[in-house]
């Protein structure tokens, strides 16, 4: 037997080495600008404002980097889910704050169509936890298990929304939006029973197609002088999807949510809640339009891979038209005015100020919000790739799709989930940008083309690469604009760094930082 | 009740296999018996590989019969076939490179828990998997990868296992390592293999097909083509 005895090297692995050059190449940077600034104040701004460019562009590239890696296409059109995320988060910031009556309408679209969803993904979620952490494995199947967990999170979640609900009825009744409320209370309450009975009714049809097909082929049977087939009676069984276990207590806590959520449409307070409903609203409609971009117009291009780079570039052309169509070419502005507090403002705050009088910094919160953002989703997509089963089916499709297929995996739908989560982090991004950074129809355009020079720095098809070069270009692009603005009084070489770097890189190593050689 | 012999648990019938415009296979009739190890022959680029792809639905067969267990599985999706319990272990051993050997293990649970069940009998089948666990596929020796893509068929329940070219650029030790473990899961899961190396065919295989230019020519049992050398430089050229 060969025994894999090892003689130590010294070889450096090759992906360490080139993380290492970007690394020294950022460090070389901002010691550059250190020296020449000789101002703490203006290299911590510096260096915040190249991080928070980074995520922005990281959001965009992360989808665009995975979905290549995994099915080879180069979606054009990335940059557009994140206008759609910016434009659909100032949509429904900029519905709340009013209360005219053509709002209502609007108000009652978002009520019956998020609600529910959120309310299931929240109850789903709650359930997952705590069958993940709380349960042990083997309790999966058991309906008493489903009840406990949908129980627990049904009342976790539906509590606080519960006395939610009760105050601001107190305070606000009798204002125009309240037979929205009233439609809203209805529909939920209504697709909830949907889910009640749609187990009983699939049945039903079922049973009936079973019976026409079993008697006409008895019939034929005995016509023609075979043998007839057995008939066996088929058998009533509730799905086993946790949704329809237990839908009463999903019920009531999808309507307390439902009436609780409604509430908040027409109070200027509880921003911070807003603006979340604003993001997870966007995150659904970018995820969305990325499910129907793949299943619609991807999927029967996998074959004809030049047609996908023309189709995903009209795809977004249509899509930069249609948000002129509806909201004209002017720039939106930004989505400050409906941040919480503690996103405006700047960092440290005073009383902090007070305390460290020499911390001579001054950040916008808003920007660090937005780096924490990105790297919660660096560090989560990570996870997601590394830790988890579907982590591992992306990493071996990567590789051998079809292999992946044979082992029993449905990989068209992992396709479609992968591309809708980088169409979701896109999204993600497009609301969080739009709070600093102001909307308009060409927003998305921008976003792509450093978006795409990040996933061709870091190695096309390489996660790890893709969030290294977002950090490096961020940085770049601050350091080369603050040069630029002292020197020339411009902020003209900004993107030109960018692209400087990229032909760079394109030049020592064309496979990018961390790319496989061909 | 008589003992069931011969049993078929796959059943392909004149099957017509396509890759883009070219006819590949124009014919082919393949047989498996529950229990047994049958063996494709045939020369190189007779269309044993794409006779293996077409029971799997990785290529387009156009015409034709292929039934598991008695239901028609010709144009199922991949996936579908194999979570009908058919293992799939191509050429080349189309192991994940960049996956541990773990995972390259763990991608093929069809239900939670597959896994664990199976991991004893797995690494009593193959020891050296064992000590390899936390290594990337890339770093294992091309032994190592075929009993790896082997050990990965044996994840899922399944109750039949396509192998492609098992011993193909193996040193001879390893070869009779793989052959001894090939029988001993072939007690319990049936196996379709194809094989260059009569040798190992002759010393695994209940059945033989043989497979000429796209259609099955002469099928029976291996102890017959065995003893018969005017066959097997015929459809074989040297033995």
């Amino acid at each position: 037997m060969e025994n894999i005895k090892r003689r130590p090297t010294f070889k450096i692995d090759k992906n360490t080495l080139w993380g290492g050059i970007a690394i020294g190449f950022v460090v070389l940077l901002l010691v550059l600008t250190a020296l020449d600034a000789n101002d703490g104040k203006r290299f911590s701004q510096i260096v915040a404002g190249g991080l928070y460019q980074g995520m922005l562009i990281f959001m965009v590239a992360a989808g665009l980097s995975i979905v290549f890696g995994l099915m080879d296409v180069l979606n054009f059109a990335q940059g557009s889910l994140l206008m759609i995320g910016a434009y659909v988060g100032f949509d429904i910031l900029n519905g709340f704050s009013t209360d005219s009556k053509t709002n209502a309408v609007m108000l009652s679209v978002h009520v019956v169509a998020f609600t529910p969803i959120v309310a299931t993904i929240l109850i789903e979620f709650g359930t997952w936890l705590i069958f993940r952490f709380v349960l042990r494995k083997s309790e999966t199947g058991r309906p008493a298990s489903h009840l406990l967990a949908k129980l627990t999170t049904a009342a976790l979640i539906g509590a606080p929304l519960g006395l939610l609900l009760g105050s601001t009825i107190a305070n606000d009744l009798g204002s125009s939006s309240d037979m929205v409320r009233v439609i809203g209370a209805v529909v939920v309450t209504a697709l909830a029973w949907v889910d009640l009975v749609r187990d009983p009714l699939l049945f039903g049809l079922r049973r009936a197609f079973y019976e026409i097909s079993t008697r006409f082929q008895h019939g034929l049977a005995i016509i023609q002088g075979h043998q007839p087939p057995r008939v066996e009676a088929l058998q009533y069984k509730p799905s086993t999807s946790s949704r329809s276990t237990v839908p009463m207590i999903q019920l009531v806590a999808v309507v307390i949510l439902g009436a609780g959520l409604a509430m908040l449409l027409n109070t200027t307070e509880m921003t911070t809640l807003r603006f979340g409903i604003a993001a997870v609203a966007a995150v659904f409609a970018g995820t969305l339009a990325g499910i129907v971009m793949e299943t619609v117009f991807i999927r029967p291009t996998y074959v004809r891979p030049f047609f996908q780079i023309v189709l995903t570039f009209g795809i977004a052309l249509v899509i930069r038209e249609t948000v002129i169509y509806n909201y004209g070419v002017a720039t939106k502005g930004t989505l400050t005015a409906y941040l919480p507090n503690i996103l405006q403002g700047t960092f440290p705050p005073a009383f902090l100020r007070d305390v460290f009088p020499n911390l001579n910094t001054s950040i916008y919160n808003y920007w660090i919000f937005m780096i924490i953002m990105g790297l919660l989703m660096m560090v989560g997509v990570q996870i997601l790739l590394m830790r988890t089963r579907i982590g591992i089916i992306i990493r071996a499709g990567v590789q051998d799709s079809e292999m992946v297929e044979s082992l029993g995996v449905n990989v068209r739908l992992v396709f479609t989930g992968v591309f809708a989560l980088g169409a979701g982090i896109a999204a993600l991004g497009g609301v969080i940008s739009a709070g600093f950074i102001s909307i308009d129809p060409v927003m998305g355009d921008l976003f792509l083309l450093q978006a795409i020079a990040v996933v061709i720095i870091g190695g096309l098809g390489s996660y790890a690469g893709t969030s290294l070069a977002a950090v490096v270009v961020g940085l770049t692009r601050s350091v080369a604009g603050y040069f630029s603005r002292e020197q020339f009084n411009t902020d003209g070489l900004a993107p030109i760094a960018v692209l400087v770097l990229l032909c760079l890189v394109l030049l020592v190593k064309p496979s990018g930082l961390f790319g496989k050689e061909h | 009740m008589s003992e069931p012999i011969s049993e078929p648990i796959l059943e392909v019938k004149n099957i017509h296999t396509f890759i883009g415009q070219f006819h590949i296979l124009e014919g082919v009739d393949v047989t498996v018996n529950r229990g047994e190890i049958t063996v494709l022959l045939g020369r190189n680029g007779a269309g044993k590989t794409t006779t293996l792809r077409s029971i799997m639905g990785l290529a387009n067969v156009r015409s034709g019969d292929i039934r598991f267990n008695g239901r028609e599985i010709r144009q199922m999706r991949p996936y579908k076939v194999a979570r009908l319990g058919i293992g799939y272990v191509p050429e080349y051993r189309a192991i994940f490179r960049d996956l541990t050997v773990e995972e390259n293990l763990k991608i093929a649970e069809r239900e939670a828990g597959d896994l664990a069940r199976r991991l004893d009998f797995i690494y009593t089948l193959f020891p050296d998997l064992q000590r390899l666990r936390k290594l990337g596929g890339a770093q294992l020796s091309g032994g190592q990868q075929q009993m790896l893509a082997v050990a990965r068929a044996l994840v899922a329940k399944n109750e039949l296992l396509l192998i492609d070219e098992p011993s193909e650029g193996l040193a001879p030790v390893i070869i009779e390592q793989l052959m001894a473990a090939i029988r001993q899961l072939s007690d319990h899961t049936t196996v379709l293999l194809v094989e260059q190396n009569f040798h190992m065919a002759s010393h695994l295989a209940d059945r033989f097909v043989i497979i000429e230019e796209g259609k099955s020519v002469l099928s029976g049992l291996m102890s017959e083509l065995a003893g018969n050398d005017e066959l097997i430089s015929k459809y074989l050229g040297a033995a």
